[in-house]
This record gives C-alpha cells, structure tokens and sequence, in this order.
C-alpha cells in the first residue's frame, strides 16, 4: 500500500483542532503512520533523491512489496542530509532496528524485497542502522552494520531544524505532530503574550539564519512597536546562493515547520497575513508547501479561528521571477508588490515601512522552521549551543570537492577543519585542500592556514568571508582562485539590478580586468586597482549585493596573491584551469594507446593509432577537458 | 483573471488579487512565453503602462520575449556545479546543438538556458531538461540524454 496523501481519504480523519484531546490524536494517528505494526519502506524523494533517480527506486519498491507483500508500506520522505549516498532507502520491521540503504537501483531495490521476505538484511548495501531505544535499554544493533550516529558524517552533527527531514513524509500533518509540530504554537496562542514570544525569541540568542544575522527577537520587537493596525510576516525562501540548498529542504522535507513558525511570529508581532516568496526554480518545494497549506487550513491551524481562539492568520505562496537580487528584502518586497526587484535605500526599514508601507517582518527559511522548536524546548536549551554571539546551531550545504557531500546541522562555534576533515571525510581522489568558499556571491574563501577558526558570524567576517545563507563549498588545488573571483563577478554581473552606479559600474570593471587576467593579459596595477573598487562598492553600494560583490575578488587576493601573481607576471595558471594559459600534452611514457581520448574528442585533435602513443594537434584543441576525464592511464597532463 | 489594485504603496492592497509577476507567470506558462499581443491586451486590461509590463518581462529570468523551445535545458553554472566542471557541459551542449546560451535551436526542440543554482549541489554538474533532473553529468553522456527529448 503506497501512502499518497490524496490516498488517505478513507483513513478516519483526525478533525479540525482546537483543544488538548484533538492534538493527541493527531499525535497518534502520526505515531501509528510514523511506526506502524507492518513492514515499512521509506525512500528519499526530495529533489537530490530524485536527481539521482529515487523515483525508479521507489517505483521497483512499490511493484515488488504490492505483489509480495501488500500490507507492506511503502512511503516518501525528504533528504536525510547524506546526499552523497542518495537514493537512500530505509527499512523497518516493527520491533527491529531500522536499516538505511545507500546508493540505491530499482534492481537493488527488487533483491531488497526478496531479502525482506527472506530474511537476508543484504548488509553490502547498507549505510546504518537507527535504533531509538525505549525505557533506558540500549540500543539494538545488527553486526557488521555501524550506528548512524556514529558515522563520522553524524558524528558532530546536531539535528534541530533538521530533525524531521527525512525521519517523516513532509505531506502527512499528523506526523509532523507526532514528532512535536504544533506544540509550540499550541502553548503560544493558548497561554503566551506577544511578549512573553518575543522575550523567550530575544534571549536564545537567535539571529537571521539567511545571511545577515540579525538578531530575530529585536526584528520582531521593532516590528511589533511599529505603527499600523495592518502588518506583514514574510518567508524569504528566494535561496540563491549557489551551492546553497538547505532551505530548499527544509522546503521540501519539513514545510509544516515553516508554517507553524510564521504563525507563532505573525501571533506575536500582531500580523494577520503572511507571504512565502519561493524561487522559481523549486517546483517541489512549492508543492510540498502548497500541500501543507491546504491540510494546515483544513484542519484550524492556519485561517481563521486558529487552534480555537480569535486568533486568525493566512498565508500566501508567492512564486519567485528568476532574480537573485530579490533574495534581498527591500527587492523581495517591490517584486510582490508587481515591480521589478530593484533594492530601495533604508531606513526606513521594512519592520517599520515594508509591504505597501506597512510595518513588515521579514525572516529566512531557516529562522521561521527554528521558531518552533525554542518555543517548545526553551530559549535556554537553544542558548546552550553555540558561542558567546553565535547561538544554536546553523544549516549548511557541503558541496565541491568534498568526500561526503550534504546537508549538515552542528552547532556554531564548531570548526572548519572538524567540518572539512571529520563530517566531509577529507577531498577525494587523494587532493589537496586549497580552499572553503563559505557565504556564496558575497562571501569569499578560505585557506588552509584558517581551518581551525570556529564557524561563527564575527570569525568568518575577520576572515574575509561571511557566514551567509550557510553554503560551504570545498575547493581543491585543481580549482583555480583567480577562476572563482572571475566566476563569482559573472554571476554577479547577470544578477545586478543596475539601479546603483558603484555596483552596476564597479562589477563591470573589476570582471573585465580578471577576463583579462585569465587570459594572460594581466597588468601591473591590476590587482591595486581591483582593490580600489572593491573599497569603493563597499562603500557605496545601495544594497548588500554591491556591498559585498568584492569580497571574492578581495579574499582571493588576500589570501593567494601568488595566484594572481602568476597569472598576471608569469601568465600561468597553476592549478590548471584558465583555458588560454594551459594546454593538454599526452604523457608518450604513460599513454597504452588505447585510443579512449582519440574517439571522445569532439575536434579530432588528437591523433594515434592502436598501441602507440597518441599525439593532441593544439592547434585543434579547445580544452574541454574530455581527453583528461576518460583516460584510464593519467597520460593526459594540463600545463 | 482578478485584477490587482494599483501599485501604489500607500494604498491598500486588496489581499486577492493576483501580483503583476504572476499574472505573467500564468501567461508564460500557458503560450511558452509573453507574446506581444498578450502584453498589450494586458497592459489596457490592467490599466498598467505597457513599459511596465515590458520591465518586469526583462526583469525576471522566468519571462522570454521569444518563443521557446518543446524543451528547456537549464545547464547548472552554480558554485559546486562550476567547480565540477559544469561550464564545460554548458560548451558542450553549445557545440552539440549549435546555439548559444539564450537561444532555441531553429527547430525549435530545444531552448539552452543556464542558471545559477537548482539546489543539488551535492551531484555536480547538473542539468535539467524539462522536468526531469541529470545529476553527474559527463560531457560524453550528453548526446545521449538529448536523444530522449524529441
């Protein structure tokens, strides 16, 4: 039986809710979902499952289990963070410790049914095992399968916000409840003043999760002491970073918490209507949240009369246009109110003048899905966490050239090198570190000397980066820095609104002197005169985007000068990558004629026959690349 | 389709009208792109400035002026795309199709966008076409993933 919500209509719905009796038999009714008396198969199907092709897993799942076994369930979830290891499925016999499987195939998926009925765990595949012992037993294990908590990827790693991605099916209300949804709005509309919310939000310390880091309780606090009868709380879940994902699954594996988050907020600062501006480019995100809405308001949690009191709250999805800018408050809120998202000067700021002029409270992604649980664990629990100034823990993607790749949540004030060596497991293919970029376009990177500097908001900015929205992308001695300013301010270039003359301006000129670098054709002052207009955007920008557009430029420079250097005095690319500095040689020594490289280069430069050592016509060549990918013996050197 | 009120900031919003971003996201959905004739429909319509329509439809990366392609590719440019290679699929395809970025080919089968980001960073390089979502894409796999879309 294939759990679809739209499938659950013949289940006894729980009803609307509005007391104490009605919470617990959602709860229940979560519980029985969550862990029912059958076997249960869970897969992965957030948008890197999918990529990955969990849909043909899950698929093979539901045929093999209906013929087989048809009480058997076979259900959704979203990503578990190890996307590296994704399709992941997760197996579980009642009374058993549950088994996770990586790195899944329909055809995998078909022997792992026959190993349900037969018994045979199929161990070759399996990631871990999860067991949550009850009444103090220690927990179950199966031998030659590690704990998921000890996995070095787990290790360090403090699940909060991201406690249900993955642990449930992000359409099913009643077990979103069931692992603790809906509490903390519960206690807060029924018993709490707005400042009581306020006050407990203030003291865990808890600051803007998408980039800025301003601290959410005062926002609040400013918002609710503006004036105006009518006011806004609004999602900003325009994620844009490159390399940055973790809103998206929150979106996609979590999105009750987004709700139930915003509701408390628009509660406390005295907002009725709330607004989620989603990126364009997440059409499941925008399901997933459109789903939780519709059931959300079914059932008295979102509409009017919310949990049976007189407090009423709507909510509306707004798809983005395709800008990065508008990930930007002032450009978020003229892109709803039908401009295009050009930035405006601030003060005032929108929790005074926002949406329409009215007083406006804007948060993350992140921030509204951390609301819930300080409500219901207490600000001090979520203080404990962290450093002096940076509370709690933080989300952030780990991407690049890195081992484990994923989603990780640890507590700030953790280190880099911890982040890179012990949860990434180290770069692959036996490289080199050269570099982690943490903060995307308005971030900058950071080399190995720092790898010990703890991840906080104040650290990372003496650094020359930033936090950001939590995008840590691990570069390697093939990545060449210079390559990565000249990248950065490409995208940046596409993505100015050009309102600004230092930024629309200053981007333009600082791109063409690093077009010019990669090329060759690097001058003396080039690198005085780069510095120069990064300290004039910095200065002048109207938004953050301008303000923090050289920080790429400006880091690289700081911390591998030499690279610069020697693409401007020696016209070199030492790590390899500007196209018009290298060029590809075939090792005569190593090359076994094999003639992979002749047949895939798509301009037949290179030339050789069977058995003996193949020649590259640079003349022909492009430097795509390709030669050097398929090349079993490593003859193909870039210099 | 409802109308919005103004824009006027310091007039109320009504709270159900639809936002002049999705009112063109319904148009592009629907034709493949804005047409025209649609804009300036729209613009009377609406009592909106055509220009204003025409910003907003220059503005935003989701509109195109142009008619697209049956399917749209979208090579990933994105941090940990780039630095697995991503801008060399993006040639590549370039080559393969013989279009720029931004373009459809003349028969019209396919549009070549790029954008900055899909959000599966962990499987590098990535591409999508249509709906459908290739993770660790190689240069070499691409003629294949293209004969799928007719």
């Amino acid at each position: 039986m294939v759990l679809n919500f739209g499938e659950k209509q013949d289940m006894k719905a729980p009803g609307p809710i509005t007391g104490v009796e009605d919470l617990k038999r959602w709860k229940e009714e979560g519980l029985r979902s969550i862990s029912p008396e059958v076997v249960k198969v869970t897969v992965g199907m957030a948008t890197c499952g999918l990529a990955s092709g969990a849909q043909s897993v899950f698929d093979a799942l539901a045929e093999e289990l209906g013929k087989a076994s048809p009480e058997a369930v076979v259900a959704k979830t979203g990503c578990m963070g190890f996307c590296e290891m994704e399709p992941i499925v997760e197996v579980r016999h009642p009374g058993r410790p549950r088994v996770i499987y990586r790195e899944m195939t329909g055809e995998k998926a078909r022997k792992l049914v026959a190993g349900i009925l037969d018994g045979d765990v199929n161990k070759q595949w399996a990631l871990a095992t999860v067991d949550e012992s009850s009444n103090g037993s220690p927990p179950a294990t199966i031998e030659g399968i590690p704990r998921l908590c000890d996995l070095p990827f787990y290790q360090k790693q403090k699940k909060i916000t991201l406690a249900r991605c993955g642990q449930i099916d992000p359409e099913n209300l009643a077990e979103y409840i069931a692992a603790g949804g809906y509490s903390a709005l519960w206690q807060a509309v029924r018993g709490k003043t707005s400042d009581e919310i306020i006050a407990e939000i203030e003291r865990s310390g808890l600051r803007g999760r998408g980039g800025a880091g301003f601290p959410t309780g005062r926002k609040w606090r400013f918002t609710r002491g503006a004036a105006g009868d009518r006011k806004f709380v609004v999602c900003n879940a325009d994620e844009g970073d490159p390399g940055a994902y973790m809103d998206r699954s929150l979106l996609e594996g979590d999105p009750f918490a987004i709700l139930e988050g915003m509701t408390i907020g628009a509660y406390a600062i005295g907002a009725r209507e709330g607004f989620i501006y989603v990126r364009d480019e997440y059409p499941l995100a925008i399901e997933k949240l459109e789903k939780a809405v519709v059931q959300a308001w079914a059932c008295g949690l979102l509409g009017g009369n919310i949990m049976g009191t007189d407090f009423s709250f709507d909510v509306r999805l707004i798809r983005g246009g395709g800008a990065f800018v508008c990930g930007e408050e002032t450009a978020l809120i003229a892109s709803i109110e039908g401009r295009p998202g050009e930035p405006r000067q601030r003060p005032p700021f929108p929790a005074e003048k926002g949406l329409w002029g009215k007083p406006t409270n804007i948060n993350n992604v992140e921030t509204w899905a951390t609301v819930p649980w300080i409500l219901a664990h207490g600000a001090d629990e979520y203080g404990g966490l962290g450093t002096e100034t940076s509370k709690g823990t933080k989300v952030f993607s780990v991407v690049g050239k890195i081992n484990n790749t994923g989603l990780i949540e640890v507590p700030m004030g953790i280190t880099l090198r911890e982040i890179v060596y012990d949860i990434g497991d180290g770069i692959p293919g036996g490289k080199k570190f050269k570099a982690i970029q943490t903060g995307g376009p308005s971030g900058g990177c950071i080399p190995e000397e720092l790898l010990d500097l703890p991840v906080d908001y104040e650290s990372l900015t003496r650094a020359g980066a930033i936090m950001g929205s939590g995008g840590m992308i691990v570069m390697d001695e093939e990545t060449c820095m210079v390559d990565v300013a000249r990248y950065f301010l490409e995208f940046l270039k596409e993505e100015s609104c050009g309102k600004c003359a230092p930024c629309r301006e200053g981007i333009d000129r600082a791109l063409e002197i690093l077009q010019r670098i990669c090329r060759g054709k690097g001058e003396e002052d080039d690198i005085q005169t780069l510095e120069a207009i990064g300290r004039m955007m910095q200065g002048f920008a109207l938004c953050a985007l301008g303000a923090t557009a050289s920080n790429p430029v400006l880091s690289t420079i700081r911390h591998f000068r030499d690279e610069y250097q020697a693409h401007i005095q020696d016209g070199r690319c030492p790590a390899g990558v500007c196209r018009e500095l290298i060029r590809y040689r075939i090792d005569r020594e190593k090359c076994n004629g094999c003639t992979l490289c002749v047949k895939v280069c798509p301009q037949q430069a290179i030339t050789g026959e069977k058995k003996e050592a193949h020649v590259v016509n640079e003349a022909r060549c492009v430097k795509c690349g390709m030669c050097y990918e398929v090349c079993k013996q490593g003859a193909i050197e870039k210099e | 389709m409802d109308m919005p009120r103004t824009d006027n900031p310091s007039e109320e919003y009504v709270g159900d009208g639809p936002t002049l971003v999705e009112i063109l996201q319904e148009v592009q959905r629907k034709e493949g792109y804005l047409p025209r004739m649609t804009l300036s429909r729209l613009s009377r319509k609406l009592d909106v400035p055509l220009s204003r329509l025409y910003a907003l439809a220059t503005f935003y990366r989701s509109f195109s002026l142009t008619p697209t392609g049956r399917h749209l590719i979208s090579v990933c440019l994105g941090t940990a795309c780039h630095v697995r290679g991503g801008q060399t699929v993006s040639n590549r395809l370039e080559q393969l199709l013989a279009v720029r970025t931004g373009d459809t080919t003349a028969d019209r089968r396919f549009t070549l966008e790029s954008v900055r980001c899909v959000g599966c960073c962990s499987l590098g390089p990535v591409v999508r076409v249509g709906n459908e979502t290739f993770a660790r894409v190689r240069q070499d796999k691409l003629a294949g993933i293209l004969a799928r879309f007719q």
